[in-house]
């Protein structure tokens, strides 16, 4: 004899189906998707990444700024470029 | 040297399929190939000058003075900072590459790697402020350093090549390396004349004395100008620290000059945080902390006595209230 089966109580689920697809969408992860507080994300990725990228440009800042001076010099001409270094001395004699 | 650096293993020990003895050093070989890159554009633009907009006689001294001017600056800073941190701690963890890229590190400042090294760790940091120092300025009858102008165009190359012929040549082991590696160099050191004599004066021999003269030797007046040797006294007092924060970023952290002479082997991405460690004992052991850099220090030394009290301030934030 066939028990008549009880029909599963459906539960609700975590994540909700965005509207004509099978799958969560990733745009409703909970804002604390851990407890641990360690999870990587793309937010935490890219500021490490950005801050890195500061810190390399900011160091070889001098050595890209006589580039720019030596390859400006095609650009808009030597004179230019060597009003700019002056400047740029005395500043950095006055600030630096 | 702080006890955990003391105790700590040495890099290799610790990864040893590391080319790099530190994660940040590859910023040093960034900064060198960049100045590197730095040469190559001024010398393929003088070597092109209707490309440059060089039309004439003067438009091509426009060019060789900005060009040359930025050159020196930064290859002051590559030798006198960045290589500087390698003669202290190693960059690669095979001596092959350290020895290699040492020789082609300061070959673009005018110097041979081991004579820099040999003036800086052996003369200047073992005997710092002490009269076998020579690598300093001289002392006065009043025991101050002489002329800030003086220092600056008499100290490279005349000074040091006297000193380091004597030095050099007293001992047989040292004057055979020596003479190999002045060979190296004078061989690297020579591949722009190759291409145009003019141009390796005006864009190889002229930045180089402008880095020695005006970076490196401004900057070694300034960091011990007005200071006294090291004594159980005055145990901070043989040097200025400079901490400007802009100044410290562009600069691999060579500001932190007290803490370095006292920590040599301490890496240079970490002085900031040793600074703080010893901020306290540097206050209590009145230190001269100035706020900003090496340039604007070169700035009031180089000036009449006026603009040289202002070298003498204190930072604020330093004061002892001892």
């Amino acid at each position: 004899m066939l028990h008549s089966t009880r029909r599963r109580k459906r539960t609700e689920r975590r994540f909700q189906k965005t509207p004509g697809t099978e799958h969560p969408s990733l745009l409703q992860v909970p804002p604390q998707p851990s407890l641990s507080g360690n999870e990587l994300n793309m937010r935490s990725r890219a500021r490490v990444f950005v801050s890195r990228i500061t810190l390399v440009l900011a160091r070889s800042f001098f050595p890209l700024f006589a580039i720019a001076i030596i390859l400006g010099a095609a650009l808009w001409g030597p004179w230019v470029s060597l009003g700019v270094t002056v400047i740029a001395i005395a500043a950095a004699l006055r600030l630096l | 040297m702080i006890p955990e650096a003391r105790t700590a293993p040495a890099p290799t020990m610790l990864r040893p399929w590391r080319i790099l003895s530190h994660p940040q050093d590859w910023h040093c070989i960034l900064f060198h190939f960049i100045c590197l890159t730095a040469y190559t554009c001024a010398f393929w633009l003088y070597l092109h000058p209707q490309v440059a907009r060089i039309t004439g006689p003067w438009s091509r001294i426009a060019f060789v003075l900005a060009s040359a001017l930025v050159l020196g600056w930064i290859s002051g800073i590559d030798v006198g900072v960045n290589f500087h941190n390698h003669s202290h701690r190693p960059i690669f963890t095979s001596q092959f590459f350290n020895r290699w890229f040492g020789r082609m590190w300061t070959f673009s400042g005018g110097w041979p790697s081991f004579f820099w090294e040999y003036c800086h760790v052996t003369i200047h940091h073992a005997n710092l402020l002490s009269a076998d120092d020579w690598t300093l300025p001289k002392h006065t009858a009043d025991g101050k350093f002489e002329n800030f102008q003086r220092y600056l165009f008499a100290h490279w190359p005349w000074r040091l090549a006297i000193h380091l012929w004597k030095d050099l040549t007293a001992r047989q082991t040292l004057r055979r390396r020596s003479f190999r590696e002045l060979a190296i160099f004078l061989a690297l050191w020579s591949i722009p004349f190759w291409f145009d004599p003019v141009m390796a004066i005006c864009l190889w021999v002229l930045p180089h004395w402008i880095a020695n003269a005006f970076v490196m030797n401004s900057g070694m007046y300034v960091q011990h100008a007005g200071c006294v040797p090291k004594t159980s006294a005055k145990p901070v007092s043989h040097s200025t620290v400079f901490v400007s924060n802009l100044f410290n970023l562009t600069m691999f952290n060579i500001g932190f000059h007290s803490e370095h002479h006292d920590h040599p082997r301490v890496h240079w991405s970490e002085l900031p945080e040793l600074h703080q460690r010893l901020k306290q004992d540097l206050i209590d052991g009145r230190a001269h902390v100035v706020p900003f850099g090496n340039y604007h220090a070169a700035f009031l030394l180089a000036g009449d006595e006026a603009r040289q009290k202002g070298f003498a301030e204190q930072d604020s934030r330093y004061k002892s209230n001892l």
